[in-house]
């Protein structure tokens, strides 16, 4: 055999070798320590909890609302640590659904062991599985979060009232959209972690998370509900209200 | 390639290591065994591009397809159990809807478009007259939810076909397991739509060398090179881009003018009146032409591009001069058309309701 062929040979074998290690999880080999850490949910108007339909909440502008239905996209999480490094969730899609008390807590599983100081998501559904055909699971159609007259994900939804609003009948309805272009509402941020996260096979950390839903209405442009009323496809108004709604998100606390 | 015999032996001893690795993973790690009828492949015809959507994440079977052709044919699909898919796109008529010039759904309530043929639906990159769907898969989603359509969810439409034993076993054939979801649903329909290839032509088997073309159609084609073939690609017949060839704004069903892909949001101006370029293929079987099914003839569509109003808002660059012909050009064009209709297609047994 040649230098030539027994390098073919090795390159092939190797990668017979990766092929036969990699395709089945179910027999990978022993690997560094992982853990699970719990991702917590609380949606808020302020200071005070968001409760669906009974509450009433006064937003920066002085208009009083109250809200039916709040549903939103976190995807792509990521947790990094000091060095830069990072673990990223698999199939990371997690629609949160203030009438789904489940919805409100999930597992990151398979964390490797170590220190994570950030955080990084995307709110909404990225690009790419804006594009990518029919999905299952928090990305099925089925859960009211998709637009099939303009394909593509509802990254996020308020519907409520205000006696303040423009509309008849006193509707709020605020359904932002759109993953590409000038008014795209996809937003990645990244969240410094407010104690450090410590992974170890063992432990079970909480990461506390609130949603303040007022964010959502003042910040880049202060939204007034006489105008701002119904918003329910892509296009400038949507865009200004997801420049603030970009905010809505942050990390309250690390429970060890 | 050329190789020295032994190079050859060692490099099939090591394909067929490879591939026996393969297969041994593949069967270790599938998860319910479904058995694929090799015979049953999409194939990109020859000389044909690559198509946009080829069934990634969507292995093709003769069981999903059978399932996806069972829905398309299926009235439960719409609110009161009154139309299907298959209603409004009829195979005789390639897919459209013969004789309509806009579509009637549920409760005779009409729509504000002509139902477009569907064939090669896997070399389009967007669906629709204004685009507004982007995948084949998530496309139905729009007619079943439409108003004017199907007026059904698609949750109901979960809830229903898992009420119907008629379907238990077609999912579990497709699927590995009995359970309907959406994803499931949406995924039948790409593959019983991309399957419908149209490429049995009178041109088709000229462009293979298995049959010739008349002088009259010859003459044709080079009428149709030198006027249409840049927005009517071949061998698709579409570049599937969006334009405008001037047809004369007038009011729709609704009493407005529609504005193409204007309509879809966000509002762009240079969007204003342009429509998804179709395909001349089938023509024959496919009238009423246009978007809103204006024309029931093909002369009057030739009337059309050669009275186009030069000043019609984003009317397309290349017909700014229109499209002016002699009466002998006129002929040997329809001649050339004529080749683009496909008989096998509209009578493939495949594509049938099954009875
Ligand atoms: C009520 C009649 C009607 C029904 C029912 C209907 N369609 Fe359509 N279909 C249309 C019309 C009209 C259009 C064009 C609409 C537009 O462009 O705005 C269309 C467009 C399409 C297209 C896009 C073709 C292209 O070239 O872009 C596909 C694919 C399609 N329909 C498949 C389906 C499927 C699958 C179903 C069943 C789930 C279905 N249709 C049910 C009338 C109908
Ligand atoms: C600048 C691009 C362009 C050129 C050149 C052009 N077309 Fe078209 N054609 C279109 C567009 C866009 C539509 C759809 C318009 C609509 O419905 O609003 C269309 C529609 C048609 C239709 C209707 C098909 C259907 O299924 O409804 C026919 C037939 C047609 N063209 C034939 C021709 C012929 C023949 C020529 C050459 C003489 C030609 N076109 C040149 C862009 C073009």
């Amino acid at each position: 055999m040649n230098n030539k062929t027994a390098k073919q040979y090795l390159s092939l074998t190797v990668m017979a070798g990766i092929m036969l290690f990699t395709s089945c999880d179910k027999k990978k080999t022993p690997e560094a320590a992982k853990g699970t850490a719990t991702v917590q949910i609380a949606n808020k108007a302020g200071s005070q909890t968001l409760v669906l339909n009974t509450g009433t909440y006064l937003n920066q502008n002085g208009d009083t609302f109250s809200v039916n239905m709040y549903k939103y996209y976190i995807s792509n999480i990521e947790l990094i640590r000091e060095d830069g490094s990072s673990y990223k969730e698999d199939y990371s899609y997690h629609l949160v659904d203030e009438a789904q008390t489940a919805s409100k807590s999930f597992q990151l599983k398979a964390i490797p062991a170590g220190t994570y100081t950030k955080m990084k998501v995307v709110l909404g559904v990225d690009s790419t599985h804006n594009v990518s055909g029919a999905q299952t699971g928090d990305l099925d159609p089925i859960l009211g979060m998709f637009w099939e007259w303009n394909t593509g994900y509802i990254m996020a939804k308020i519907e409520g009232r205000s006696p303040q609003s423009g509309n008849t009948q006193k509707i709020i309805s605020f359904h932002l959209g759109g993953f590409s272009g000038q008014y795209s509402s996809v937003k990645t941020v990244m969240y410094n972690l407010p104690q450090a996260l410590n992974i170890t096979a063992t432990g079970s950390p909480k990461i506390n998370i609130e949603s303040d839903i007022l964010k959502w209405f003042y910040g880049s442009s202060l939204i007034n509900f006489q105008n701002y009323n119904a918003i329910t496809s892509v296009g400038r108004f949507s865009f200004e209200i997801s420049e603030n709604y970009k905010n809505h998100l942050s990390v309250k606390s690390i429970e060890p | 390639m050329r190789l020295p015999t032994t190079h050859k032996r060692k490099i099939l001893v090591i394909a067929s290591l490879l591939s026996l690795i393969i297969s041994t993973q593949l069967l270790s790690c599938r998860k319910s065994e479904i058995v694929l009828d090799e015979n049953f492949a999409f194939i990109i015809p020859t000389g044909w591009p690559q198509p946009f959507y080829n069934f990634e994440q969507n292995p093709v079977s003769k069981e999903r397809f059978e399932l996806g052709r069972k829905l398309f044919y299926d009235k439960q699909l719409s609110i009161n159990n009154s139309i299907s898919c298959g209603t409004c796109h009829q195979q005789f008529a390639a897919f459209a809807q013969i004789d309509h010039d806009i579509s009637h759904g549920i409760f005779d309530r009409v729509g504000a478009r002509n139902s477009p043929a569907i064939f090669n639906m896997n070399w389009n990159t967007s669906f629709f007259w204004d685009g507004r769907a982007n995948h084949i898969e998530v496309q139905p989603l729009n007619p079943i939810t439409d108003h004017n359509e199907m007026g059904e969810t698609i949750e109901n439409v979960v809830v229903k076909l898992s009420a119907d034993a008629r379907y238990k076993p077609m999912f579990q054939k497709a699927y590995g397991d009995e359970t309907v979801s959406s994803q499931r649903i949406l995924k039948a329909l790409a593959q019983f739509m991309g399957m419908m290839v149209s490429d049995r032509s009178k041109y088709d088997l000229y462009k293979q060398g298995k049959a010739s073309l008349s002088a009259q159609e010859q003459s044709g084609l080079l009428v149709f090179e030198a006027q249409c073939a840049t927005c009517h690609k071949a061998p698709l017949f579409s570049d599937f881009s969006f334009r405008s060839n001037g047809l004369p704004l007038i009011l729709n069903s609704r009493g407005v003018i529609d504005s193409g892909k204007a309509a879809v949001p966000p509002f762009a101006a240079e969007n204003l009146y342009k429509f998804k370029v179709p395909s001349l293929r089938n023509l024959k079987y496919t009238r009423p032409y246009m978007h809103d099914g204006r024309y029931t003839t093909l002369e009057q569509v030739l009337d059309h591009y050669a009275q186009i109003d030069p000043n019609a808002v984003n009317l397309d660059p290349l017909l700014q001069n229109r499209i002016i012909l002699s009466p002998v050009q006129r002929a040997d064009l329809l001649a050339f058309l004529n080749t683009l209709n496909d008989e096998a297609f509209v009578k493939d047994k495949r594509f049938a309701e099954v009875q």
